[in-house]
């Protein structure tokens, strides 16, 4: 059952974000999408996942010491973490003339 | 696709630390779901506490958890309770508002720790926390009793508190408050240990080297696995300091050997760093160093690059990466290098925060006191009494002793003997607020001695006063003598408040030595000085001197009186604390005189002044009486839960009347509705009361364990007491004392013991028996009307328990109504005259209606089993028809008003009008009212002698 996760975590700004990427060393297994952007000052990762295990395994093991890592000596701050059971989903088709969403991280 | 293993990442994750981090997380997890936990982790400089604590935050951040910091500074600089301000920042709360506010008694501070407290748990109940507090071997005294005050609420919590420490030689607050932090209900220990083989491998391979220049074993034997150590090796492999006929022997050597290699701006930028401290700020460390921010830059770059300093966020802070890093930086600097750096840093300081300095006071005093010794004396000492009285002001009263100390000791033969002597006063004030006693009393009588030597009567008067409130007896003896002292040198003219507040203090010493007649007297001449001086400090002080001079019944009205002149005070100065004990006074009388509903009608006036006053002493005041009140009044429920309320606030306050208080309220609530096994076990428990409790201790628990129906442990209770005679009871329990007493004696058969309480009582009758607004315990008459009934003084017994029960009922106590009236109808079932049964029964009816009312679990079974009792005698007590007998009967089996009228082949109407008839006749509300008393009814059996005495028996 896929699953989403929108998640607030205390990173200041997409290079911080960035750096937490890269302490990852490649993408979490059963990760099928990811998108990021700020609002209200706030970043915001949203993620689409083969299943809840798989983004559950991600947020226990492998984010945690990528964020004690990335965010300096003191990592502190109010994350916020919501997962969504997907009930429906749409996705459109490619079709010609239509640019895909940019391959940035 | 990953193929990490779990927990790892690659470069820099952390090295090893399985089974610690698996701990965390369940740890973690347990904290999420409400079982809260603290950490205590311990291990030497440089094992890796704080880098365990990053991955913990970490791994809490990723799981939707708040993480905030508070980090205790090695330097004695820092502001009070510097790490909850931190913590609070982080966690959105104003650490001002948390820790502001104005303190008039040591336990004040316990106000400052609730609100820490709770803001902490206010996070938490809405999203799970982890507060992380970083070498707490350097805390200051109130950040790590807030510590404590908080680990007692941690495990109910959605909280993880982890707080690291080094084990190698913890200091001496630390080591105090450490074996309360490991009795607290949450505790973890975590013991970190050096790296093993395969780590220390794991360690060198992060480097470019490798282990190809040096093996891992040699690193560990080097090392001994301190892995700070391991990582200074590998750094000194690759940065080619390592020199393997000349290895570092610690990781200050490998740290000096980088602090070589640096150019010689880093060095100086580090240098003046490290004189400021672990953590700092570039624009501080430029002032210093009078140079333009933009200059540190290259430099501060550089000394990142080393692995000397990290950077702390994006606002110009920056922290050696170790303590020891800061410590090797330190030890680089000539003595002169070093002075002249305190100098330039203080002076930035200063000039810096020029605005505000409240927040630096502390450092800048530490920069001088380095100075001291070369000519910067008296500068030094100015900036000690400065930053002792702000550190006094924030609460933080072990930092103003300390420093009111060190300002004693710079250059002391310079110092006059008046400033001295006021020096010596504020230290005094400190020590008794940080609970030093003998710090206080040593500062006081030094402070006399100076006094004296300035010749100076009122400075004398100040030292007597800072042994203010000091209940104990060595203290007593010395305060005593400097009172009198002081006294003697002011003469009888002018100083009337000062005066007046010596004589009160007196007077409150005389009253902690039991000697009533002598705070009669001291207490007076206050007043009348007090009155005279119009000095509303003065008034407030002999107000509570008198009424303590004025217990028990005999001095209600007078205290009446000195209520409202101390509400008359309140109002006229504003003051938070004189309205309180105004308002306790005027309800501690209320209820001593059975007014219960007047009392209750003063607890919203209370409620505001205590919210005033804030802290948990003040609100155990309202907590006491609001439960005392509604035990009087019946409402049980009420009463223990505002009691346990009270209880669980202040026992980590003041245990003594905590405990005290809680226990005549757990007494008079036994009585009436019985005990459960935690009261069961409070009998039980050892207590250590102050002396003169002592008797009344021993009086409440022999009256509590009979309650739980243990005669034998009640009896060796009531002996402990010791005989009659000796008992020794403060003034203002004589009469709750003698009512525990008599009716201990009366249920244990000491029928010697009990006539002459009863004969000591009488003095008493017309009064109520409460004391100090902790439990009422009904009229008088009740318990003279009970004893004379154990003792066959039968026509007495009736007349008094009659009495009582009239007077219980003006009062508005239905418990102790409903009490009196079942012990007048056993009373009058036992005399059996002409026309006791008819007067037994209703009373008893009454007494049954009431405790089922009020659910006196404690008194329906007998109540109902004398209603039995006097209905099996043949005469009916209760007139019901031989149709609505068998109705009940029909009830009793469980039947509905359908099922009863199929059964008597009635209308369901009929029926329904039997039953509506019985619950009227009896006075019961509810069909299981009835059907218990048509069971007690065919169970019930004869009974002989008086309630107390079947008590004994069935017990």
């Amino acid at each position: 059952m896929p699953w989403i996760t929108v998640a607030t975590l205390p990173i200041g700004s997409i290079d911080q974000y960035d750096a937490v990427l890269a302490q990852l060393g490649g993408e979490p297994d059963g990760l099928v999408a990811r998108y990021v952007g700020t609002a209200d000052g706030t970043l915001r990762v949203v993620a689409l996942w083969e299943s809840q295990a798989h983004a559950d395994q991600f947020f226990a093991r492998t984010l945690g010491p990528a964020l004690a890592r990335a965010l300096g000596p003191e990592p502190a701050g109010t994350p916020e973490l919501i997962g969504i059971d997907v009930a429906r989903s749409y996705v459109r088709e490619p079709a010609a003339g239509v640019p895909e969403l940019d391959q940035r991280r | 696709m990953s193929t990490l293993a779990p927990g790892a990442v690659p470069g820099g994750g952390i090295v090893g630390r399985y089974r610690e981090l698996d701990a965390l997380r369940a740890w973690l997890d347990a904290a999420r779901d409400g079982a809260g936990r603290l950490v205590l982790c311990v291990g030497e400089p440089g094992i890796g506490k704080t880098r365990l604590a990053q991955e913990l935050a970490g791994v809490a951040l990723a799981g939707g958890t708040t993480v905030a910091w508070g980090r205790c500074v090695e330097a004695e600089g820092a502001p009070a309770f510097w790490p909850w301000r931190q913590v609070l920042r982080s966690l959105g709360a104003d650490p001002d508002v948390v820790l502001g506010g104005d303190v008039e008694s040591p336990e004040d501070r316990f106000r400052v720790f609730d609100a820490v407290a709770e803001a902490v748990r206010g996070v938490a109940d809405t999203n799970s926390v982890a507060v992380i507090l970083d070498d707490i071997h350097w805390g200051d005294e109130p950040s790590l009793l807030v510590l404590r005050h908080l680990a007692d609420r941690t495990a109910g919590a959605r909280l993880l508190v982890f707080t690291a420490f080094r084990d190698v030689g913890p200091a001496g607050v630390l080591r105090r408050v450490l074996p309360d932090l490991l009795r607290s209900p949450a505790v973890e220990r975590l013991e970190l240990r050096g790296f093993g083989l395969d780590e220390v491998r794991e360690q060198l391979s992060r480097t470019a080297v490798g282990e190809s220049v040096v093996g891992a074993r040699a690193v560990l034997d080097l090392t001994g696995g301190n892995p700070l150590f391991v990582r200074e090796v590998a750094r000194a492999i690759a940065d080619g300091t390592w020199q393997p006929d000349r290895p570092p022997r610690t990781v200050l050597d490998a740290v000096a050997a980088r602090l070589d290699r640096v150019s010689v701006d880093c060095r100086r930028l580090v240098q003046a760093a490290g004189i400021v401290g672990r953590d700092f700020s570039l624009v501080l460390v430029a002032g210093a160093l009078d140079e333009p921010v933009a200059w540190c830059l290259p430099p501060v770059d550089e000394a990142i690059a080393y692995g000397l300093l990290d950077r702390v966020g994006d606002t110009g802070n920056y922290r050696f990466v170790h303590a020891l890093t800061r410590d090797a930086v330190e030890a680089s600097l000539t003595t002169a290098d070093r002075a002249a750096l305190h100098r330039a840093v203080a002076e930035a300081i200063e000039a810096r925060f020029a605005g505000d300095l409240s927040d630096h006071l502390p450092d800048i005093a530490r920069h001088w006191a380095s100075l001291a010794p070369y000519g910067e004396a008296v500068t030094a000492r100015a900036w000690a009494i400065r930053a002792a009285a702000d550190a006094v002001r924030r609460l933080a009263y072990e930092q103003g002793v300390r420093l009111y100390q060190a300002a004693l000791a710079l250059d002391a033969s310079s110092l006059p003997d008046v400033e001295r002597c006021r020096l010596l006063v504020a230290l005094g004030r400190a020590a008794y607020f940080a609970g030093d006693l003998r710090g206080c009393v040593n500062a006081a009588v030094e402070a006399a001695g100076a006094a004296r030597a300035a010749q100076s009567p009122e400075l004398a008067g100040e030292a007597a006063l800072v042994l203010e409130a000091a209940p104990t007896s060595g203290v007593n003896a010395v305060a005593e003598q400097l009172c009198e002292q002081a006294l003697a040198d002011l003469g009888d003219n002018d100083h009337e408040g000062l005066r007046a507040r010596l004589l009160a203090q007196r007077s409150h010493l005389a009253f902690y030595d039991g000697d009533q007649d002598r705070v009669a007297s001291l207490s007076v001449a206050a007043l009348e000085l007090a009155r005279a001086s119009c000095d509303d400090h003065a008034l407030a002080d002999a107000l509570r001197a008198r009424q303590e001079a004025l217990p028990g019944p005999a001095g209600r009205a007078e205290r009446l009186l000195l209520a409202t002149e101390m509400l008359a005070l309140a109002r006229r100065t504003n003051g938070a604390r004189a309205a309180m004990w105004g308002e306790l006074w005027r309800i501690d009388a209320l209820i001593e005189s059975g007014q219960l509903a007047a009392a209750a009608e003063e607890l919203p006036a209370l409620r505001v002044a205590v919210s005033r006053v804030g802290g948990p002493v003040s609100v155990w005041h309202l907590d006491r009486v609001t439960a005392c009140v509604a035990q009087a009044q019946g409402r049980y429920a009420t009463a223990a839960a505002a009691g346990r309320r009270g209880y669980d606030r202040m026992r980590v306050v003041e245990p003594a009347p905590a405990t005290g208080a809680f226990a005549a309220l757990q007494c008079a609530l036994a009585h009436h509705i019985g005990v459960n096994d935690e009261v069961t076990a409070l009998a039980r428990r050892p207590f250590d009361p102050p002396p003169r409790f002592t008797t009344m201790a021993w009086l409440s628990r022999a009256f509590l364990l009979l309650c739980a129906g243990l005669p034998d442990e009640a009896m060796a209770s009531y002996q402990q007491a010791g005989p009659l005679e000796m008992w020794s009871l403060p003034a203002f329990f004589v009469l709750p004392g003698y009512v525990y007493g008599a009716l201990a004696a009366a249920r244990l058969g000491r029928h010697d013991d009990l006539t002459v309480l009863l004969d000591r009582l009488e003095q008493f009758r017309g009064e109520h028996a409460t004391g100090n607004g902790v439990a009422y315990m009904g009229p008088t008459e009740l318990t003279l009307g009970r004893g004379a009934a154990v003792l066959g003084r039968l026509d007495l017994a009736v007349e008094d328990l009659a009495v009582a029960a009239d007077q219980a009922d003006r009062a508005g106590a239905p418990g102790y109504v409903a009490e009196a009236r079942y012990h007048l109808a056993a009373t009058l079932l036992t005399r059996d005259s002409p026309g006791d049964h008819d007067r037994a029964t209703a009373a008893a009816r009454d007494a049954d209606r009431l405790a089922r009312a009020l659910g006196m679990a404690a008194y329906t079974d007998r109540t109902a089993a004398l209603l039995a009792q006097l209905d099996n005698k043949g005469r009916l007590a209760v007139p019901l028809s031989p149709r609505e007998t068998q109705v009940a009967g029909l009830v009793a089996e469980g039947l509905t008003n359908r099922q009863i009228a199929t059964r008597l082949v009635l209308s369901e109407r009929t029926a329904q009008n039997h039953v509506q008839h019985i619950l009227t006749k009896l006075g019961f509300t509810t069909r299981s009212q009835i059907a218990a008393w048509h069971v007690h009814a065919q169970l019930s059996r004869p009974m002989s002698h008086s309630a107390d005495a079947q008590t004994v028996a069935d017990s």
